[in-house]
Order: C-alpha cells, then sequence, then structure tokens
C-alpha cells in the first residue's frame, strides 16, 4: 500500500466511523515483538485462510471495537 | 670538619697567646675546647646513627643548639676573661672570634637556633669587655659584626629552607603527575574497551534490524504464497495430480513460516526495544 500503512488506515478508518471493527495483520518485526500495536486485534503474517476466516468471526460476533490507533 | 676547626683554632690560640701571658689559662681554655668538642664530635656520631628515627629531630635541633651554645660560650668567656692587653694580640682575638662566625655562618647555614646560639656567646662578651676597657669603637664593631652576620645567616637560612621545600614540593609534584598520569592510562585503558564494546552492539544492532526486515519481507511473501495456495486447493476438486503437488508447496511454506520465526528472534535479541512509532503493518 503506497504512502500508508495498516495503522494509519485503522486509524483513518475509525476517525471516520466510531467503533468499526479491525483486524490487523502484520509480519513486522517490531509489531510480532511487541504482540501488537495500541491494544488492535493482530493476526500474524503468514496464516492459513481457516485462521483468518475463525477469527474475522470471532471479532464480527464479539463486542464494538472502540480502540483507537495513536 | 666544624670540629676540627674549632679545634685548631683553639689550640693556636692557646699557644700563640699562652706564650704571652703564661700558659696555665690558656691551656685551662684549651682543655675545655676539647672536651667539649669530643661531647660533640659523639654527639654527632649518635645522631648519624640515629638520625633514621624523624620523631626526635626536634630534641637532636636542641642538643645541637645547646652544643654549639656552650662552644660560643667558651670562646667568648675566653676571650673576654684572658683578653691580653697588648692591641696587636687583641685584634688577633678579635679576629679569631670573627673568624670562628664567619665560618658558623657555613656551618650552620641550614638552622638559624644553632648559629645565633654560637655567634652572640661567642662575640658579645667581647664586645662587652671592650666597651668596659673603653674601647668603644672596637666594641661597636664587635656588635655591628655580629648583628650583620646573624642578618647574613638569616637569609641563608630562608634560602635554604625555600631550597628544600621547592625540592619536597617537586617530589610531591612528580609524585602526583605519576598519579595522574597512571589514572589516565587505566581510563585511556577502559575507554578502548567500552569502545569496541559500543562498536560490537552497534554492529550487532544493525544486523538486528536487518534481519528483521527481511523477515518483515518474507512473511508478507509467505502470507501470499499460504493463502494463494489453499484457495487453489479447495478450488481445484478431488484431482490428487494436483492436490499433491499443491500439499507439498504448503508445506514447504510452513517450513518458510519456520524459518522467519526464527529470524524474528535472532532480530528480537539483537535489536530488542523496537520504537513504535516507526512500526509499519504488513501491506
Amino acid at each position: 500500500m503506497p504512502q500508508m500503512n495498516g495503522l494509519v488506515v485503522i486509524d483513518r478508518a475509525q476517525a471516520r466511523q466510531h467503533g468499526v471493527k479491525v483486524l490487523l495483520m502484520s509480519g513486522h518485526a517490531d509489531i510480532l515483538h511487541a504482540g501488537g500495536a495500541c491494544g488492535i486485534p493482530l493476526l500474524a503474517k503468514p496464516f492459513k485462510v481457516a485462521e483468518l476466516r475463525r477469527r474475522i468471526a470471532e471479532i464480527l460476533l464479539g463486542p464494538a471495537s472502540d480502540v483507537s490507533a495513536d | 670538619m666544624v670540629l676540627t676547626v674549632n679545634l685548631v683554632n683553639s689550640a693556636l690560640v692557646a699557644i700563640v697567646l699562652a706564650s704571652y701571658m703564661g700558659q696555665t689559662r690558656w691551656l685551662i681554655f684549651l682543655a675545655l675546647t676539647v672536651a667539649l668538642t669530643g661531647a660533640r664530635l659523639i654527639g654527632c656520631i649518635l645522631y648519624r646513627n640515629h638520625a633514621k628515627m624523624a620523631q626526635s629531630t626536634g630534641e637532636w635541633a636542641m642538643f645541637a643548639t645547646i652544643a654549639s651554645g656552650l662552644s660560643g660560650l667558651l670562646w667568648g668567656a675566653g676571650s673576654a676573661l684572658l683578653l691580653p692587653d697588648n692591641l696587636v694580640e687583641q685584634t688577633f682575638v678579635a679576629f679569631v672570634i670573627g673568624g670562628m662566625c664567619a665560618a658558623s655562618l657555613v656551618s650552620f647555614s641550614y638552622y638559624l637556633p644553632a648559629f645565633i646560639a654560637y655567634v652572640f656567646p661567642a662575640a658579645l662578651p667581647l664586645a662587652v669587655r671592650f666597651f668596659l676597657d673603653g674601647w668603644t669603637v672596637h666594641g661597636d664593631m664587635m656588635v655591628v659584626f655580629a648583628a650583620a652576620i646573624t642578618l647574613a645567616a638569616y637569609n641563608s637560612t630562608r634560602a635554604c629552607a625555600d631550597g628544600l621545600r621547592l625540592n619536597c614540593d617537586l617530589t610531591e609534584r612528580t609524585r602526583e603527575l605519576t598519579a595522574a598520569n597512571t589514572r589516565l592510562e587505566t581510563e585511556i585503558a577502559q575507554r578502548k574497551v567500552a569502545e569496541d564494546q559500543l562498536h560490537q552492539a552497534l554492529k550487532m544492532e544493525a544486523i538486528g534490524q536487518l534481519t528483521g526486515g527481511i523477515a518483515h519481507d518474507f512473511n508478507n511473501l509467505l502470507t501470499a504464497i499460504v493463502g494463494h495456495l489453499e484457495m487453489a486447493e479447495n478450488r481445484v476438486g478431488d484431482d490428487p495430480r494436483v492436490i499433491a503437488p499443491l500439499q507439498v508447496a504448503l508445506r514447504a511454506a510452513e517450513r518458510g513460516a519456520t524459518l522467519t520465526r526464527h529470524l524474528l528472534a535472532f532480530a528480537r535479541r539483537q535489536h530488542p526495544s523496537p520504537s513504535r512509532s516507526s512500526s509499519e503493518s504488513g501491506r
């Protein structure tokens, strides 16, 4: 994604629509070491399709997200 | 040396004047001088043998001062009490006293009390005798001489003390410089070790960052590979000729994922404090 990373996208999306549900997919060393960023649910790359499906279902069935990406 | 001069001079005076005035009194003077000189010689030898005991230096100085005072008193008393009535002989005695005082300026140049203890008892009785005999100018000259030579001794002892102090200061300064130099050398060595460690740490951190970057890129590639292999697997149906190679490829991709986890673990050891602000999610 040119000129923007996933965290910025999440930040913009939440600014536009409060409580929007998000899942951060990352293979970045720092984010994986920190176990995530700003409390956003993390799916570590690489992953299986089944795992992606399960996480999306979890998040959609869970409570509304009110995390805010810095 | 000083004692020898003292002895020789007293012997000369006694011999010269004894022929003129009758021997007994000057022989007594000579005997007393010999006795005192012997005592001072013994004191001198004792001091040399015990000089290492620095704490008793004050006592030794007091003994030396008393001894030189006694010697001066002997000369003063001798010259004043036994002064001949002939002007030539009187001048001779005055010259001898003056010479002895001048010599003591050299031998006591390091210690003023001993000098004063010698010169005043040696010179002043003769001056008093001159005054009593009505030789005012002679007496004045003796007093002026004693005062002048004392002033010279004062300057001399001060110069001697300054020299000693300078010597001590130099020794102290040399010791300080040596200590400072040793300290500097130690600090340089410590600094060298610290610089080497820092250099090594920077190198390992750079390697850690590079490794983390490579793992990131491979994670993104593997995500695409795994995802698309699985999608292909779902769409191909039951054809084992296609399913089998797809599963081999998937297992290879999983081994690749294990490899990137190892790379990430290495990067974390070498570069343990990631900066959150520079974080970047996968593209």
